[in-house]
């Protein structure tokens, strides 16, 4: 069995060394860029950014959280004799310069490495979740093997995988029911990025006792509030991390329920599921999984969400459906419809250029956007398809957090 | 071994089926590489460039330039004007400011000029809706690539080129194709050292995987 273990993850590496250098999606190069001033001595990266906006190449914030600033800069230092001298001038040319120049297929290899190390990481935590060995092959084949984990991570340069190692993380330390060490790891993944946040409360259901539900609190808290606190005085860190991407757009679809109050509706599953869990009563540790699945795909139901954040539900789901293998195929078609969504935004690096590495040409090709176009609104389809997503994650979620497990 | 199979076929979809059909997608190719950049022209209201150059082949149906827009700010429309040597207008169209990422190459396309080839033209650059502080930037040439036919800013000109490519139309799709695939292998070759490497990582994995002992279907 080690032996048909170690062929499948030879072969899933084999598969993903083959991507690795030929797929390229802006966000590495932009977070890469602003990593860069790391090994320039950088701390507080958000000021510094804010600071130079005018001189700077590029003007975007950073917007993930000080970890992730942090390990991005410090494997730049140690993978940079392997970069090469032209690296930094890759990082800040524009336009043809990112796809064209001589080391581009080197520097994605190099610059997904990290995620290659993780995703086989997070493949033996899938394992480790299961005692029967044809369970554990399972995960490791489901996740090792499925499009929707090699394109989010290797296509699309997905560094939220470092916030997800720690989710995971997370979910194992709870089945084993060492609730202090996940509250750590949760406060440790919100430290990269904010979205494990989103967990806690169902975390706090599952520790027993006041006493340890106020400890996996003051953890998980305590650890993000330390990592971020050299930067919380900082303008710029606040508005780069806590007003963008997940926070915001959970605040936009709303209910107007008069005199200057409203719903948000991105938080009232949320808050269904929490409570219903807690007069539930009944916190199996095998359901947790469970759980932060239904919450992500509500979420997503309701948010205008970036494709690199399907990929936080894929583990979990990997861990429902070894579980309960009928909903695999439902679970396939919600991850396929989740995709189709993004690919029709007007948004060239959402498809064609993604293969610019290959060819600069391939930027003259029509993105599914305007094809669409030519027959039908892209806009009233791809709402079309978030409501059925919607209506499906309703199905899936009801699902998940009402039926056991066999 | 089905998922196996299936995620080894859409490995093979990614890396060689999808390029190969997106190259039959390409009606359009440019006449070289652009030059590097070194610094921009600003357009804004009256502020008008124009830049000539000689058409290499028939079927003239884009340009190609690197455009600043930071944050997406400028959302007017970017006017361009193609003109033949004797000022008429051959070609017009516009870009909205929406779809010009800051520093990204943009191809501003018209319909093809079919007998375009050894014809001397100028394209013409303007916004006359945008304000001062929110232009267009467009990079300039660090080469000297046309002694006579410089930018001009306002009708006046300058030393400078812009770093512009030239497209045309083509009438194979294979040859296309076939030019597709020549570029990327030169281009791939070009980093000989990564090349080596990761020729023979592949190659080393390949036989890691064949030496595996009990190598079984599941």
């Amino acid at each position: 069995m080690i032996s048909r273990s170690i062929e499948i993850i030879l072969l899933a590496v084999l598969l993903r060394l083959l991507i690795m250098p030929f797929y390229f999606h802006p966000d590495i190069k932009t977070y890469h860029f602003q990593a860069s001033f790391f090994r320039q001595g950088v701390f507080n990266i958000y000021s510094y950014l804010d600071e130079h906006k005018q001189e700077l190449p590029f003007k975007e914030e950073f917007v993930y959280f000080p970890l992730t600033y942090f390990f991005l800069g410090g494997y730049q230092f140690v993978a940079l004799p392997f970069l090469g001298n032209d690296f930094d001038s890759w990082l800040q040319s524009g336009g043809i310069g990112s796809a064209e120049q001589i080391g581009t297929f080197r520097y994605l290899f190099i610059l997904k490495l990290p995620y290659l190390i993780l995703d086989i990481i997070i493949a033996f935590l899938l394992a480790s979740f299961f005692k029967e060995e044809k369970e554990k092959q399972r995960a490791l084949l489901l996740w090792l093997f499925n499009p929707f984990s090699i394109s989010l991570i290797y296509i699309f340069s997905n560094v939220d995988i470092l916030a997800i190692t720690f989710v995971v993380l997370s979910v194992l330390l709870t089945q084993r029911k060492k609730m202090i060490l996940a509250a750590l790891c949760l406060g440790i993944g919100a430290g990269f990025k904010a979205y494990p946040l989103i967990f806690l409360p169902i975390l706090l259901l599952y520790a027993h006792g006041i006493r340890q539900k106020s400890l996996v609190l003051l953890t998980t808290l305590g650890t993000l509030v330390l990592i971020i606190a050299p930067f919380i005085g900082s303008i710029p860190f606040r508005q780069s991390t806590m007003v963008s991407g997940l926070t915001t757009r959970m605040l936009i679809p709303i209910i107007n329920l008069g005199f200057d109050e409203t719903l948000f509706i991105a938080i009232l599953p949320f808050s269904f599921i929490c409570f219903y869990i807690w007069i539930k009563g009944k916190t199996e540790i095998d359901n947790l999984a469970r759980y932060f699945l239904a919450i992500l795909l509500l979420l997503y139901s309701f948010i205008h969400y970036h494709i690199q954040w399907l990929l936080w539900a894929i583990p979990l789901a990997v861990i429902v459906i070894v579980k309960k293998e009928s909903l695999k195929w439902v679970l396939v078609s919600i991850g396929v419809l989740a995709c189709l969504i993004p690919l029709l935004y007007s948004d060239k690096s959402m498809s064609v250029d993604l293969l610019k590495p290959i060819s600069l040409w391939y930027d003259l090709v029509p993105i599914p956007f305007s094809i669409v176009s030519n027959y039908y609104s892209p806009v009233i389809l791809q709402s079309i398809l978030h409501s059925v997503l919607a209506g499906a994650s309703f199905a899936v979620a009801w699902f998940l957090i009402t039926s056991q497990d066999k | 071994m089905k998922l196996i199979k299936f995620n080894v076929l859409f490995v093979l979809l990614l890396l060689l089926i999808i390029p190969f059909l997106l190259s039959f997608k390409l009606h359009t190719l440019p006449d070289r590489l652009q030059p590097g950049l070194k610094g921009t022209e600003r357009i804004y209201k009256d502020h008008i460039l124009s830049q000539g150059f000689l058409s290499n082949s028939d079927n003239l149906s884009g340009v190609g330039l690197s455009i600043k827009n930071p944050n997406f700010s400028n959302k007017n429309e970017l006017v361009y004007l193609i003109k033949d040597s004797d000022g008429n207008t051959v070609r017009i169209g516009s870009i909205n400011g929406r779809n010009i990422p800051d520093g990204d190459f943009i191809v501003l396309k018209f319909e093809p000029v079919t007998n375009s080839k050894n014809r001397q033209f100028y394209f013409e650059l303007s916004s006359p809706t945008s304000p001062e502080n929110e232009s267009f930037e467009v990079y300039f040439s660090e080469e000297d690539n046309f002694a006579e036919q410089k930018l001009k800013t306002d009708g006046r000109p300058t030393n400078l080129n812009l770093a512009y490519v030239i497209y045309y139309t083509q009438n194979s799709q294979v040859l296309v194709f076939l030019n597709v695939a020549e570029l990327f292998v030169s281009r791939f070759f070009r980093d000989t050292t990564f090349f080596v490497f990761y020729t023979l990582l592949i190659a080393s994995t390949i036989i890691l995987l064949i030496k595996q002992p009990g190598r079984k279907s599941s």
